[in-house]
């Protein structure tokens, strides 16, 4: 006799299923240089907003940050995130966020002023085609030191190709 | 022809606290063909007992035997189609479905049979011609008089052609004139066909006609009517 | 074993004209509202169901990735994101459209002080390469400067005029200023339908900014992916990107809607519950008035299932008439009809599935709400009904 009230839901329901399509399909994720993460943070690591100020293109940098300031720190598919200065604050835990890396009380222009693109690319100058979520410890929220060349550089927009990262607290 | 045996029948209806007994370990035996008035006060059971012979209810305890089948113990379907077979009731108030002809009416009982729609048109066309009133086969029951009625229930319940007849107070709503006619069409199945016919009445001239009397009191037969009754 | 005959079942529904009206007129409408909230629910997903193969992604402005009217980028983002290799181009120009996306007042009648905020997107003729699933019906696009507009299908229904109040050299009110409609289009089953379009600058005159809602860029498959848009929206830190597919844009607008359809269903759930317990307690007076027929038929020696399937029997003819009534009116009445939606509009759908949703209900509320009257009324001994 219940019957009627659980069945039209049901079928309504398979009508409202919408269908997200599957990004086209990825060749197989290629290995991170072996030497990437290091073990111990690099000496003379300064600040991301300070090296933003100073480095010109081509430099070598050792850049100290945090995985702060995005809604999505890390890109899916490839070897690239964006590190956060020191001075972005992260929201608290106890707000109630559920994303606290994306420092949303802090504009986005701030924000983006206070970051660094961070990348490991291939022979071709391109990000490696897999992400660094995870991998070494990297996380959201994570301290990090990166060691690498300035690759981009213009107005706003600062690109290092890493390569030595060493992620604090990481153990794996 | 079909017999009934009734052995300490009892029945009994549990009213809230009280107990109703209207069949009380009651001995009766009807002969095959035999045509039988049953009366008695109201309230005395007569129904009762029609509609336990008819398996309509189940005795609560004793002995039925109808044809010499234990009919109490019978699935309620098994039931059905027993009485589908064996028993033509007849009512009071003839309980004719409004939405039917007489012709249609008649016919019900047949619909639950494996049969030709020839073969149901003959019997029904027969059963309303023994009943006198195949002439308004095509009426509705609000379209008839009482006693017209009752000839088409009559009708209905003999045209599966059932051993059994039960009636119950068939004149009971009737006039004078035209209880004598359904009662000598009563008494007319009864010779011609053979069948068994128990009849429930208050009218004593369906003595006349029935071969034997019965009376019934407080859920017991007596032999002779008591006192209130020789009087109604 | 034979049953009751057809004609019973049918000859009982005349016996109460009043009660048949009021199960037919129930019966209708609980399938119509079936009907009705089933293809509100049908149109509002398949609006806001991207256009099947698409391979469009759509750069937003990074923290409004949940509405483009919101989203604000830079200009620049527009050339930039032409620096993916992999966008599909056709005669050399590539599949890029800039676009702005804003609600605006629209007036049919200049003399009426409040218009119907009405979805404009403000695009290039690039638009038209991106959103292939556009077609003009009638018409062209329109040119800038021109004061012109191009008009979506159910834009009529959204501002609440007859469709040829829409037609080609028909005037609409927008900011004070007279636009002439020279384009009509078609978007059927997308947003855009219920969109009018106008050439980028003119609206961002309009608004009054100077930057996009959004940029909108068909990848090739196999040559570019999302991939490459999100290295290049986290690579241009400057711009404040966020970039996914359209798919996944839709299926945040669409998880966005949920609520609203589940307050739909909730709705529809409810009424339809009520017509049940009206169509029940008719169903109940109808049968109980029948308890001594009933007593007689099980006398005569039908067995209590061929009495069930007869009362079924006219609860499915009631109920068959009334959804039929209710598919036929729905699909005639109610199939396209623009629904006013937050600030867009969506047609609704009546199609097959929705059609048999609604009958196929209206069918099992018949037979399901004559079952418990039936047994109700079979309950009673036989003995007992025949007295009643
Ligand atoms: N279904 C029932 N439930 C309770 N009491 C009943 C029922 N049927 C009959 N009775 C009682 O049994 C007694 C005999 O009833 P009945 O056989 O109908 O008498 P009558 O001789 O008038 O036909 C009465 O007192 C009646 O109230
Ligand atoms: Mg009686």
């Amino acid at each position: 006799m219940r019957h009627p009230r659980f069945v039209i839901p049901l079928l309504l329901l398979t009508l409202i299923g919408c269908a997200v399509e599957e990004s086209p399909v990825q060749t197989a994720a290629p290995d991170l240089p072996p030497s990437l993460f290091l073990t111990s943070p690099p000496a003379n690591a300064r600040s991301v907003a300070e090296v933003k100020e100073s480095a010109a293109l081509g430099d070598e940098v050792v850049i100290a940050g945090q995985l702060v300031g995005n809604r999505q720190i890390f890109v899916e598919g490839a070897a690239t995130f964006i590190l956060g200065d020191h001075s972005i604050e992260a929201c608290h835990p106890e707000e109630g966020c559920d994303t606290p890396w994306d420092a949303c009380c802090t504009p986005i222009t701030e924000r983006r002023a206070l970051s660094a693109t961070i990348q490991v690319v291939g022979e071709d100058g391109k990000p490696l085609r897999t992400s660094l979520k995870g991998r070494g410890a990297l996380s959201e929220l994570k301290q990090v030191v990166v060691v690498g060349k300035v690759s981009q550089r213009s107005e706003g927009v600062f690109v290092v190709d890493a390569s030595g990262i060493f992620v604090a607290g990481g153990d794996s | 022809m079909i017999g009934i045996e009734c052995r300490a029948l009892t029945k009994k209806f549990m009213k809230g606290e009280t107990t109703i007994t209207p069949l009380d370990s009651l001995d009766l035996v009807i002969e095959p063909g035999s045509f039988l008035a049953l009366m008695g006060p109201s309230g005395s059971g007569k129904t009762t007992l029609l509609n336990l012979i008819a398996g309509i209810d189940r005795p609560t305890s004793g002995e039925l035997l109808v044809d010499g089948l234990d009919i109490a113990h019978l699935s309620r379907s098994r039931l059905a189609r027993w009485r589908a077979e064996k028993v033509g009731y007849i009512f009071q108030l003839y309980h004719l479905v409004p939405v039917l002809t007489a012709y249609e009416n008649v016919e019900l009982p047949l619909l639950i049979h494996p049969l030709s729609r020839k073969e149901r048109h003959a019997r029904v066309q027969r059963a309303l011609e023994l009943a006198g009133i195949a002439d308004r086969h095509d009426h509705y029951p609000r379209q008839l008089s009482g006693g017209q009625e009752q000839r088409v229930a009559i009708a209905r319940a003999i045209v599966a052609d059932p051993p059994l007849l039960l009636a119950d107070e068939p004149t009971g709503d009737l006039d004078r004139e035209s209880s004598t006619a359904i009662l000598k069409l009563l008494r007319k199945l009864s010779e011609d066909l053979g069948k068994t016919l128990l009849v429930v009445t208050h009218d004593i001239a369906t003595t006349d006609y029935a071969q034997a009397t019965l009376h019934l009191e407080k859920g017991r037969l007596v032999t002779e009517p008591g006192e209130e009754q020789r009087h109604a | 074993m034979r049953g009751l005959p057809f004609d019973y079942a049918t000859r009982n529904l005349g016996r109460s004209p009043g009660r048949l009206a009021g199960a037919l007129v129930g019966s209708t409408l609980v399938t119509l509202l079936v009907i009705a909230s089933a293809s509100f629910i049908r149109g509002m997903g398949a609006s806001l169901d991207p256009p099947a193969g698409n391979s469009n992604v759509i750069f937003l402005g990074a923290g409004s990735e949940e509405s483009v009217e919101r989203s604000e980028i830079r200009m620049q983002a527009a050339d930039v994101v032409g620096t993916i290799s992999g966008l599909r181009t056709r005669l050399g120009q590539p599949f890029i459209s800039p676009e702005v996306h804003i609600g605006l007042a629209v007036r049919t009648d200049p003399a009426v002080p409040e218009g119907r905020l009405t979805p404009l997107r403000g695009v290039r003729p690039s638009a038209f390469l991106v959103h292939s699933e556009v077609q003009i019906t009638e018409g062209r696009a329109p040119v800038a400067g021109a004061n012109e507009l191009l008009v979506g299908g159910l834009v009529s229904g959204q501002l609440g005029v007859p469709d040829a109040r829409l037609g080609l050299g028909e005037v609409l009110h927008i900011d004070g200023r007279e636009w002439r409609i020279v384009g009509r289009m078609r978007a059927p089953r997308t947003v855009i339908d219920a969109e009018i379009w106008i050439p980028l600058t003119d609206l961002q005159v309009i608004a009054q900014r100077d930057n996009l809602s959004c940029v909108i860029a068909t990848l090739v498959p196999g040559e570019a992916d999302i991939t490459d848009a999100e290295i290049l929206a986290a690579q241009r830190l400057d711009l404040e990107l966020a970039v996914m597919t359209e798919s996944e844009y839709y299926a945040t607008l669409s998880r966005f809607y949920a609520p609203v359809r589940a307050m739909v269903l909730a709705t529809a759930l409810l009424v339809a519950l009520g017509g049940i317990l009206g169509g029940l307690n008719t169903m109940v007076a109808a049968f109980a008035s029948r308890v001594r027929e009933v007593g007689t038929l099980q006398v005569i020696g039908y067995p209590r299932r061929a009495i069930i399937l007869s009362f079924l029997q006219e609860s499915w003819i009631i109920s068959s008439c009334g959804a039929l009534v209710a598919g036929a009116l729905g699909w005639a009445v109610l199939d396209g009809v623009a629904v006013r939606f937050s600030m867009g509009a969506f047609g609704l759908i009546v199609d097959a599935p929705v059609l048999a949703i609604g009958v196929g209900a209206g069918l099992g509320l018949g037979l399901l709400g004559a079952l418990p009257p039936t047994i109700h009324c079979l309950r009673l001994p036989v003995g007992q009904a025949l007295k009643s």
